[in-house]
């Protein structure tokens, strides 16, 4: 009997053990499955803040040890240093960790971080936060410029140096609470984010193309080496950063990028940089000394009171290369054949063909925009075909004839395919389908109704003349949709 | 801390790992140490704050008192003795609670009379700070008194029982008010619950994100409707003032269950279960029923402590409505220090007295007319009916001035504006129509739940343990993420109390 019970509880304690060991394994998948579903929910929800998380997103894609010059500051780096340039002009490789009006401490932390995964052969560090008089920036600047770094101790501190109370170090660490109500804005490049940008990760070094021109006056500036001391915070960060550089034995350089809204005071404070900087024995230059050297138009070299244009950009750009590749042990990575800096020749075709498409959308003569058309290279597809069957004018019909489709003709229903020097008739299918192309995820469909992009009708066929489509395969969008009679470009205002 | 906050949640994260890592002896010192940081805790500077001393003194009151009146035989010469000590009992802790939270209601009261008289007007410019769910630790103290008093069990010798039972962190700001051969039992036995046991830590926490989504994602939701139309009732007219009254009974329903359902979703996840303060109320069909679904705890306390001394229903008729109208009066001066609550309170109870007057005729018409009492169109009509009366009785509640709600109540029915259920007025009263499509699902989820907690008679965490565990996953999930995306949280929110935090 005994032995019975004995068997019993034994058998007890297994069932009741086995049964533990099922409701352990349950627990924790149900745990793995929050964890999976809450890191999609993430990826949807963050916002994409070019200046935010997204820069730092596309900083972590980076090939390790691929970054000689690392660019650190306020919006002026991402806005004034042409990345694409330094690379194709110069075979610099370069990265710019920016963020609206970016201070020190955030700099110092985003420096740090950064060395843990490149070892830059120097680091250019933008001056602007001298110029700023707060110690706790507001709330969309905290998140700029933390929220994009991964959850570590770099970035803990960083919060830390940039709120004063504990409630604002859990808000701005688990930054869901500050975007979960977005829920309203999603579109569907939250959802897949990879989708319709591709320079979204390695091809993206930081560097925005500002598109726009803005005219302002030359800034006047009469004190010259008087000092205004920057914010006590600023200099402190300001002296670690160089410190830190120094420790781990990378070239600083300190700069000012050129600047609209320059002044009496800003320039006291970059004194004050300038000599601290000289205490330490790094290089500060201050832009803003050298426009006419680096060839600024006030007229058009701006998109606003602080930052340099398209135009204004590359200039500067230009500029800031020469001085860097022949002040610094810089090595000229363009002849590399191992693939670690592709992506740098890819960011650049990008800036260069984001440039064309604005500027084939402000081309507003016949004979320009044909031009322009015929001057894109083969990354570009056009597709053309005559609106409403009219009549097309000879003068038209020779202009088009640029791209040998000079079989286009009065009452033509035909839709036709330019890519490069060829040019496809494109026939109909059963389905009343003429063409489609898969562009990275995105979707192009040429049917009767129209051109689609991802769905979308990009092109309008209400007016008379000849419609065409311009799409830039590589950055995978539609560049310009328009109608051309034999007069002027109709422009269809797409979202595209 | 509020249930609702980050604060919260990562404190009650290290009490239960804690909880369950060490050794299981201990665990009922540790939940007393959690319980009083709950409560006391304020900040670095002043880790105990000021209100926490009475609390201390609750406690200190009870036990002893507790104690003492066990030692007295219940029987013989010494019995008034007890009654002293149980006197003294109640009105030191009675005496805490009346002077934090009506003494300027009195001074308010009798200022008038004595202006009249000639006299000086008592000042009222002084700044009492209420400790934080005094009337709710003070009822259950005092229910520990009587309850020992009256012989229903023995008191607790070991202070530190009695100190965990009235401070109970889940309970203490806003309930359930848990009663001593309920609580203290399970607090004997904490070394006994069993570190792995998922369905009762799956029901624990789908009690407590069921608890969060009435709360952020309903009642935070709604109570903007609400704020809006209240504050600026002379601007809308019958519809939106009775949907805004409808929208402050989903609210104040949601606020008040979420509360509760935490608390018994974090109670039941350390293996103690406290009473289900909610069932259903506005599916009661009767006022009568309203009240044994609604603050269940606080009802029952009424009952035992106030209407069955009183008389309770053995006694004469007229008596026996006394006695009813007496318990809501005091149900009401318990919500709030203020004419309104006594007014609300009042409304309840006198509509109880007419239902049980009334009830021997309206059976008779129900006879005659031969109304089919179990059809769904019956049992539909009167608990429209109650859920009207509520309704407007929360009104009372919510509006302190005694006149504007009752001008906010004639313009329910005196201001007709029914186009607005047209013209998409609806989506102006404070959420757009996104939130509101949001809001409406909700509460949607809400009424579905209700249905099946009434249905079942079970807490929604006994239902959902019931079912196969995908269907538990699947809602857990989906709850979680409609709290996360959904729920009114965040840096640009003021986050908003629980209103029974207030009483």
């Amino acid at each position: 009997m005994k032995l019975l019970a004995k068997k019993k509880e034994l058998q007890n304690g297994i069932l009741s053990g086995l049964k533990s060991v099922k409701d352990l394994v349950r627990a924790v998948s149900f745990l793995l499955l929050v964890a999976f579903l809450l890191n999609i929910w993430v990826i949807w929800f963050i916002p994409k803040h070019h200046d935010g998380n997204r820069m730092m997103e596309t900083f972590y894609a980076q090939p390790q040890n691929s970054i000689d010059v690392l660019v650190v500051g306020s919006s002026h780096t991402f806005i004034d240093v042409n990345t694409g340039m330094l690379w194709e002009d110069f075979g610099i490789p370069s990265f710019v960790i920016g963020g609206s009006l970016q201070p020190f401490w955030n700099s110092y932390y985003f420096i740090r971080e950064a060395l843990n995964y490149q070892h830059p052969r120097m680091i250019v560090l933008e001056a602007f936060a001298c110029d700023v008089d707060f110690d706790y920036g507001d709330h969309g600047m905290i998140i700029n410029n933390v929220s994009g770094m991964r959850m570590n101790r770099n970035k803990l501190e960083a919060i830390r140096a940039s709120v004063t109370d504990v409630d604002g170090i859990i808000d701005f660490s688990l930054l869901f609470r500050e975007y979960h109500n977005r829920y309203s804005e999603l579109t569907i490049n939250d959802v897949a984010p990879e989708l319709g940008d591709p320079v979204r990760f390695e091809n993206n070094k930081g560097f925005y193309d500002y598109l726009g021109t803005y005219p302002i006056t030359r800034p006047v500036c009469d004190m010259d080496d008087e000092i205004v001391p920057m914010p006590n915070k600023e200099e402190y960060y300001y002296k670690l950063i160089i410190e830190y550089c120094q420790e781990q034995g990378i070239p600083l350089m300190i700069m000012v990028s050129p600047d609209g809204a320059y002044n009496d005071l800003s320039r006291g404070h970059y004194n004050h940089a300038r000599e601290i900087a000289e205490e330490y024995g790094v290089e500060f230059v201050d832009y803003n000394e050298y426009y006419d050297e680096i060839g600024i138009n006030f007229e058009t070299d701006f998109g606003d009171i602080g930052h340099l244009n398209y135009l204004g950009n590359r200039k500067f750009t230009n500029f800031l290369g020469e001085h860097l590749t022949d002040e610094y042990d810089l090595i000229d990575r363009r002849g590399d054949t191992t693939g670690l800096y592709d992506s740098w020749h890819e960011n650049y075709v990008y800036i260069e063909e984001r440039l064309d498409n604005y500027l084939l959308t402000q081309t507003e003569e016949v004979a320009d925009y044909l031009n322009m058309l015929n001057s894109l290279n083969d990354n570009y597809e056009i597709i053309l075909y005559v609106s409403e069957n009219r009549y097309i004018i000879d003068d038209l019909r020779r202009y088009l004839g640029l791209h040998s489709i000079s079989a286009i003709r009065p009452f033509d229903s035909n839709r036709y395919l330019i890519c490069g020097n060829v040019t496809n008739i494109l026939t109909q299918d059963d389905n009343g389908l003429y063409y489609e192309e898969f562009l990275g995820d995105h979707h192009l469909s040429v049917t009767n109704e129209g051109v689609f992009f991802d769905g979308t009708k990009v092109d309008e066929s209400y007016y008379t003349g000849v419609c065409i489509v311009t799409v830039d395969r590589h950055n995978q969008t539609v560049a310009d949709t328009v109608v051309i009679d034999e007069s002027m470009v109709y422009r269809y205002e797409s979202e595209h | 801390m509020l249930f609702n906050s980050i604060q919260f949640a990562l404190f009650f994260a290290v009490v239960l790992i804690v909880f369950y890592v060490l050794p299981p002896r201990v665990r009922v010192w540790w939940i007393l140490l959690a319980s009083l940081f709950f409560y006391c805790y304020k900040s670095p500077d002043e880790p105990v704050g000021e209100q926490s001393y009475y609390l201390f003194a609750a406690i200190l009151v009870t036990w002893i008192t507790a104690v003492v009146i066990d030692l007295i035989p219940a029987q013989g010469k010494l019995k008034i003795l007890r009654g002293i000590l149980l006197a003294e009992g109640l009105i030191a802790d009675f005496g805490m609670l009346i002077y934090f939270k009506y003494t300027k209601f009195f001074i308010e009261l009798i200022n008038p009379r004595i202006v009249d008289n000639g006299g000086q007007a008592i000042s009222t410019d002084f700044n009492l700070l209420m400790p934080l769910g005094i009337s709710f630790f003070i009822f259950t103290s005092t229910g520990y008194l009587i309850d020992v008093y009256r012989c229903k069990y023995h008191a607790e010798k070991n202070p530190l029982y009695v100190a965990l039972f009235t401070s109970f962190f889940p309970c203490i700001m806003s309930g359930p008010i848990e009663r001593g051969d309920h609580l203290i039992p399970q607090l004997k036995k904490l070394h006994k619950v069993k570190v792995i046991d998922v369905n009762r830590m799956s029901s624990g926490l789908f009690l407590i994100i069921w608890g969060l989504f009435a709360k952020m994602v309903i009642a935070d939701r709604i109570a903007m409707i609400v704020d809006n139309v209240y504050g600026h009732y002379y601007n809308y007219g019958s519809v939106e003032l009775i949907f805004a009254s409808i929208c402050y009974s989903i609210q104040i329903y949601c606020d008040f269950m979420s509360y509760s359902t935490i608390a018994l979703g974090c109670a039941k996840m350390m293996g103690i279960e406290v009473f289900d303060n909610f069932n259903a109320p506005y599916l009661s069909l009767s006022v009568k029923e309203f009240w044994r679904r609604w603050h269940i705890s606080l009802s029952s306390w009424l009952r035992d402590y106030v209407y069955f001394p009183l008389g309770g229903s053995r006694c004469s008729k007229i008596r026996k409505h006394l006695n009813v109208l007496i318990t809501f009066l005091v149900s009401g001066f318990w919500h709030g220090a203020g004419i309104n609550f006594i007014i609300w309170g009042g409304m309840h109870g006198v509509v109880q007295m007419i239902d049980d007057v009334t009830s021997p005729l309206r059976k008779k018409i129900n006879d005659i007319t031969h109304a089919k009492t179990d059809s769904f169109g019956y049992k539909f009509g009167k608990g429209l009916l109650t859920f009207a009366f509520v309704d407007i009785a929360w009104v009372y509640f919510r509006i302190t001035d005694f006149h504007l709600a009752n001008e906010i109540v004639r313009r329910m029915f005196m201001r007709p504006d029914l186009w607005v259920l047209f013209n998409d007025g609806i989506y102006e009263l404070g959420l757009d129509r996104k939130e509101f499509n949001i809001l409406f699902i909700a509460v949607l989820v809400l009424i579905v739940m209700d249905i099946a907690k009434k249905d079942k008679d079970k807490s929604v965490g006994d239902i959902m343990i019931a079912q196969p565990w995908w269907f538990r996953w699947a809602v857990i999930i989906s709850l979680f993420f409609a709290v996360l995306t959904f729920g009114i949280y965040g840096p640009a929110f003021d986050p908003a109390g629980f209103i029974y935090l207030n009483f």
